[in-house]
């Protein structure tokens, strides 16, 4: 096909002949193996005859109707629901002060907002552990001062798994939110202040609403990436927590029934997208008015 | 607000460094109530900073800013009741029209009922009733500015600014806004000062205009005062057009241009670099060997409503305009004779940024 159309080129076919060989990668590479744990989620399993190509809902079955799964879900979006409020509290204070700090001293924060994405997933997370393990620097000086008698838990904890997460992805939310106060006319906080408003009145009637829309993009992102978590959760919450993420692995890697693994992967990502299609529907319908051209 | 006498607002040893540059230098500046005043000057002159300085968004290195007596140096923007109307217009791209000018009044906790009836009136007043449910981007870029405008106006300030509130509109619209924007200067008599480096729309609206360059004040007069008697080259050649002719004081006690002596006014400086400032449409073309310079048409120019030639003659190129009366003019290569009134001509000093702007 590419050949005929090479042949005959007219011009309406030139963007799609150009862009060909991205498209076909991406197909490849993205939808060839969705297509294949989709059609895996359907094949059946048992322990005596492994996994046999006839066709059921079984998986789908067992998953919503087992509590254990249904324990499992919940933790994963109660997860990511934390990590995104917590970021967005941190994340959006954090975008701010960035914004007003001078080019000298952005440069440098910008190194420390965007250090945890720089450092492997393993090292960070046991940089947590030794800080916030059974006889991490936190807990030793806690007991030290008598504040605690035992250890605080942080390990196989969802607290842990909560702050481990959030230390990764708030960058993500910082950056959303700054590259929308980039696009902010800086004019209009100064105007906000000439009015009579006081700096704190200026940001919150003039200023949040402005970043609104980067702020809810960025909860996107960081929702989407919490839910989807592997390393982290596999790290401190270990096979003691498991989140939807976890649980696919140890289907397919301890229990062997990949066609159960593969129906879990399809339900965490469906849910995914339909939370962030509904989320972008409700922010388009309420942004859609004052700020896309 | 209460002292009646003296100048409503005073600036004084207004300085501003940035690092090694210093963005605006010594300035002062007296206004009288209900004036209108314009700082002029090429970009990068400082005059958004001086502006800003007076709102009080820059925190000036070193000066004073008093605003009915009371320095405001120390005061925040947000207590200094100043209107500004931003060159972007800052508008609040979330809030409605009605919603923008009510925000000043609603900071003030003006109750909902007048808060209204003075956001009517202001709208009123830049005539866009009838658009108060629109966002700002839903307007034109003239009618976003009448927006600007009436919230800055709506909550009574002492104090209005503006910062080349015209410099993003067609040059149509420019001129439409500049009648009105003088007009609402006058019925409200507010004490304003405009920021621009468009030199006619100063002179169009200001009763008086501070020429700025390199963060310092050249003049500050009536901008007919800045046109006739432009206290130095850099004025002269930045309001309008002006040849610059290099004259220098001879033995006799006299000027000398080119081949022609000049007699030497009470005013010319006693030393240094002196140029005679002269307006293109203030020399006339008389016959060869009449008027005061000889010189040869280099190049006569017609636009419709005047002619512009280019006339070579000892002392440099000097251009002169005509308007156009009908007749035929001087052709390309006539020798002529230039003469003018000793009155039109001015002698300035030329520092090192007083070069000729033509
Ligand atoms: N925040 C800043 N840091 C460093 N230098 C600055 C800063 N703001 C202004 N300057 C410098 O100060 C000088 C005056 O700037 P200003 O913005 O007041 O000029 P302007 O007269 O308003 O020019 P324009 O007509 O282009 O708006 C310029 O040389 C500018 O580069
Ligand atoms: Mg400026």
């Amino acid at each position: 096909m590419a050949e005929r159309a090479l042949a005959v080129p007219r011009v309406s076919a030139l963007p799609y002949l150009l862009s060909a060989p991205g498209l076909i990668l991406y197909a490849v590479c993205l939808v060839a193996p969705l297509a294949m744990t989709a059609l895996l989620s359907f094949y059946t399993f048992t322990m005596a005859t492994g996994i046999s190509t006839s066709m059921s809902l079984a998986n789908y079955a067992e998953i919503l109707a087992d509590d254990y799964f249904h324990t499992i879900f919940a933790r994963t979006f109660g997860m990511a629901l934390a990590v995104t409020l917590i970021s967005v509290l941190i994340g959006t204070p954090e975008a701010w002060i960035l914004h007003r700090m001078n080019r000298r001293w952005r440069a440098a924060f910008l190194l420390v907002i965007l250090g945890p994405l720089l450092i492997p997933v393993v090292v960070r997370t046991l940089g947590w552990a030794l800080f916030l393990g059974r006889n991490g620097i936190v807990n030793r000086t806690l007991t030290e001062l008598g504040l605690v008698t035992t250890p605080i838990e942080f390990m196989y904890t969802f607290t842990g798994m909560v702050v481990a997460l959030t230390h990764v992805l708030c960058p993500f939310l910082v950056l959303a939110v700054w590259a929308n106060l980039q696009r902010m006319d800086p004019a209009t906080e100064a105007a906000a202040l000439s009015l009579g408003a006081s700096r704190t009145r200026a940001v919150l009637r003039v200023v949040l609403p402005q970043i609104m829309p980067g702020v809810l993009s960025g909860c996107l992102i960081v929702f989407t990436l919490a839910a989807s978590a592997f390393a982290t959760p596999a790290i401190i919450g270990g096979r003691r927590l498991k989140v939807a993420a976890t649980a696919t692995y140890d289907e397919f890697l301890n229990s062997q029934n990949w066609p159960l693994g593969a129906a879990i992967a399809v339900l965490l990502l469906v849910s995914i997208l339909t939370i962030v299609l509904v989320w972008n529907r409700a922010v388009e319908r309420r942004f859609a008015a004052s700020f896309q051209g | 607000m209460t002292e009646a006498e003296g100048p409503f607002l005073r600036v004084a040893g207004l300085t501003k460094r940035y690092g090694e540059v210093i963005a605006v230098d010594d300035l002062a500046l007296e206004v009288s109530r209900g004036e209108f005043v314009s700082l002029l000057g090429p970009s990068g002159c400082g005059k958004t900073t001086t502006l800003q300085m007076i709102a009080g968004f820059v925190e000036p290195t070193g000066g004073h800013v008093l605003i009915g007596g009371r320095d405001m140096v120390r005061v925040p923007p947000n207590k200094r009741n100043i209107g500004i109307v931003f060159q972007s217009y800052a508008l609040f791209p979330h809030m409605t029209v009605a919603e923008n000018v009510a925000f000043g009044l609603e900071m003030r906790k003006v109750p909902s009922a007048e808060r209204a009836s003075r956001v009517r009136a202001a709208l009123e007043m830049v005539r866009l009733q009838g658009l108060e449910a629109r966002l700002p981007r839903q307007l034109s870029g003239g009618q976003q500015q009448r927006v600007a405008i009436a919230r800055a106006l709506v909550v009574q300030p002492d104090l209005l600014l503006l910062d080349e509130p015209l410099s993003n509109l067609d040059a149509k619209l420019r001129e439409e806004l500049r009648v009105e924007l003088r007009d609402i200067q006058r019925r409200v008599s507010i004490t304003t000062i405009l920021v621009t480096h468009d030199q006619s729309e100063a002179l169009l609206l200001s009763d008086r205009v501070a020429v700025m360059n390199h963060g310092r004040l050249e003049q500050v007069a009536t901008p007919l005062d800045c046109y006739e008697k432009p206290a130095s080259a850099f004025v002269a050649t930045f309001l309008g057009r002006c040849n610059l002719l290099p004259v220098a004081r001879n033995g006799a006690g006299g000027l000398q241009l080119g081949p022609a002596t000049l007699p030497v006014a009470p005013d010319t400086p006693a030393s240094g670099a002196l140029a005679l400032a002269l307006r293109p449409e203030r020399i006339s073309l008389v016959a060869e060997g009449a008027g005061i310079l000889p010189g040869t048409v280099r190049a006569a120019l017609f636009n419709g409503e005047q002619w512009l030639f280019r006339i070579e003659t000892e002392a440099g190129e000097v251009q002169v305009t005509r308007a156009n009366d009908g007749a035929p003019a001087a052709a390309q290569g006539t020798r002529v004779g230039l003469a003018w009134d000793a009155a039109s001509a001015r002698v300035l000093p030329v520092g090192e940024n007083g070069a000729a702007r033509g």
